[in-house]
């Protein structure tokens, strides 16, 4: 007769077997001999209209039965079935027993009461959440709203990751934070009002960047993971330690008007961020965030959406964004979704795995220091000059043209002009270097140093040999040079 | 056969184009259209191996066909948060 293998979690329910010898020729008439021998087990299977719960997943000989006829799967007695909680494999929240779950105190019932009359989340939901852990890297724009309404919702425990100190330029998006703060670690900002917001979340503070080298022993101490970064090496990061430990991975991302949102988790089926994007684009060549700009309620929105699949993920309730890609577009105020696909050939989830544990992300990326491949023939011999080193050629009385490759919303806020500094944007870069003299002495800034290295590549490809690239940018020309320039 | 294409993000701004009307030979796959792409606007190929496509608005890889009348849109990475 066949066999259904139990997972640990569920064994009480079965006299503590491993495995239950069961009845019947298909998947329906099995768990239903299953559940006539052993009645509790009904309740943490399947939902009040006889239906398995969506965490749910049952496997013949490996084969999940939602890809086959679902109950009507037919099986025979040497087929092997196994009952597969979907989050973390067993280790989610979700799939945690109904009286394994932390009890409510009189004060938190009081708190919760909104969510505790509906059907969704109910009493036995709510104290999901509590049991829950939940992992945010990163505490800035996307951080924000999601540690906010996480915590406010009842998560259980909230770890948070940032190694970044409060700028003032934070503020107009990353909600977390307040002008008292600016200075602090955002780890500490947000540490203190989260406590307000909710003192009964238990809060794990990782004062630190994620790292290969730690990622691993953080992420396996969550349920869910959510991805709030803003740069490339630490979202493939993210998603690779994530699939490696079988978490769902709750991704979003923001630039200017635009956001994305989706839930990587291939141990359920789905796609993950590499079957999206196989590689990073080369350095530079999209903005982030602090280069191109972001509209402060943006990730205020893409946050929330986030803050929502995880708590979802967590009830076990409703459709989660696995496999679909949600692309929002605030100019136009319109939503828009994209089935996604999982790659058979992604080298992370796919059928022939080549990556098997964690990279050098910053290599992947391409974050590597430039080499200083042409000597100018300027005075100094690097392809990087300082904002100190310039000034001092400028006062000298040097000639030297300075092109600032930034917008010109930037240039409205600071500017080299009273040097006649030129503004040609980064954009335009390859269409106008022609109005340059070669034979000029060029230096090429922006905002930090990222997009005018872009420009010093246009022009170095056009023949150009005495340029020189600022380093740090305009940033470093306020810090080192001109104390009295705005800083953005 | 002629597809439309849509451009989003920094491709979008890297070529200064949303939309563009691209004719092809039939029958045609994704990566045929987007090499024709990049010969019309070559900053596109700076891209790599980075961008997301969609054919219809569902997730499509290179060797996927692509059809007269289909929508291609092309998506590059962001990474803001």
């Amino acid at each position: 007769m066949p066999k259904i293998a139990i997972p640990t979690a569920l064994r009480r329910y079965a006299n503590e077997q491993a495995a239950v010898t069961v009845e019947g020729t298909t998947i329906k008439e099995a768990l239903a001999s299953m559940t006539a021998q052993f009645p509790d087990l009904q309740k943490h299977l399947f939902d009040g209209e006889g239906k398995l719960r969506s965490f749910v997943n049952v496997y013949v000989n490996d084969e999940d039965i939602r890809y086959q006829q679902q109950d009507d799967t037919p099986i025979s007695d040497n087929d092997d079935i196994s009952i597969i909680p979907s989050i973390a494999g067993g280790s989610g929240a979700e799939s945690r027993a109904a009286d394994a779950l932390p009890d409510l105190s009189k004060d938190e019932i009081a708190r919760y009461a909104r969510h505790l009359i509906m059907p969704e989340v109910g009493m036995e939901g709510q104290r999901k959440l509590k049991a829950a852990s939940i992992l945010l890297i990163g505490t800035g724009g996307l951080g924000s709203p999601l540690g906010l309404y996480l915590a406010a919702a009842g998560i259980g425990r909230l770890g948070l990751v940032d190694f970044d100190v409060v700028d003032k330029s934070n503020l107009q998006r990353q909600i977390i934070h307040g002008t008292k703060d600016v200075g602090r670690p955002k780890i500490q900002s947000a540490k203190d009002r989260i406590g307000d917001v909710n003192p009964h979340v238990q809060i794990d503070s990782y004062e630190l960047a994620l790292r290969s080298e730690n990622a691993l022993d953080i992420v396996k101490e969550y349920d869910v993971i959510i991805d709030g970064t803003d740069n490339f090496q630490t979202r493939y990061l993210a998603n690779d330690a994530s699939v490696l430990l079988g978490k769902p991975n709750v991704y979003g991302s923001i630039f200017r008007f635009d956001g994305q949102a989706s839930v990587f988790h291939p141990a359920a089926g789905g796609p993950c961020y590499r079957c999206l994007y196989p590689e990073p684009p080369p350095p530079g060549l999209v903005p982030s965030c602090a280069e191109g700009g972001v509209l402060g309620i943006l990730p205020g929105i893409i946050g929330v959406i986030q803050a929502t699949e995880a708590v979802k993920l967590i009830l076990g309730e409703g459709e989660p964004l696995i496999g679909r890609l949600l692309l929002f577009d605030a100019l136009k105020m319109k939503f828009k979704e994209l089935k996604l696909r999982k790659n058979p050939d992604c080298p992370l989830c796919g059928t022939n795995p080549t990556i098997k544990e964690l990279i050098d992300y910053d290599q992947f990326c391409g974050i590597t220091p430039p080499a200083p491949e042409v000597k100018t023939e300027a005075a100094a011999d690097s392809w990087e000059i300082t904002p100190t080193q310039l000034k001092a050629r400028l006062d000298k009385g040097d000639k030297i043209t300075i092109v600032d490759v930034r917008e010109i919303n930037e240039w409205h806020i600071s500017n080299l002009e009273d040097y006649g500094s030129t503004l040609i944007p980064l954009g335009e870069f390859q269409a106008r270097h022609s109005e340059l003299n070669p034979d000029d002495e060029i230096v090429v800034h922006c905002k930090m140093g990222g997009r005018s290295a872009k420009a010093y590549g246009i022009l170095k490809n056009a023949g150009f040999t005495k340029i020189q690239n600022l380093k740090g940018g305009i940033l470093a020309w306020a810090d080192e040079v001109d104390n009295s320039m705005a800083k953005y | 056969m002629k597809i439309n294409v849509l451009f989003f993000g920094a491709c979008r701004e890297a070529i200064s184009t949303h939309e563009y009307a691209l004719a092809l030979e039939s029958p045609a796959k994704v990566v045929q259209a987007f090499d024709a792409l990049c010969q019309t606007f070559p900053p596109l190929k700076n891209f790599g191996n980075s961008l997301l496509f969609a054919v219809n608005e569902e997730h499509s890889r290179q060797d996927d066909p692509i059809q007269d009348g289909d929508t291609l849109a092309i998506f590059p990475p962001v990474s803001g948060g």
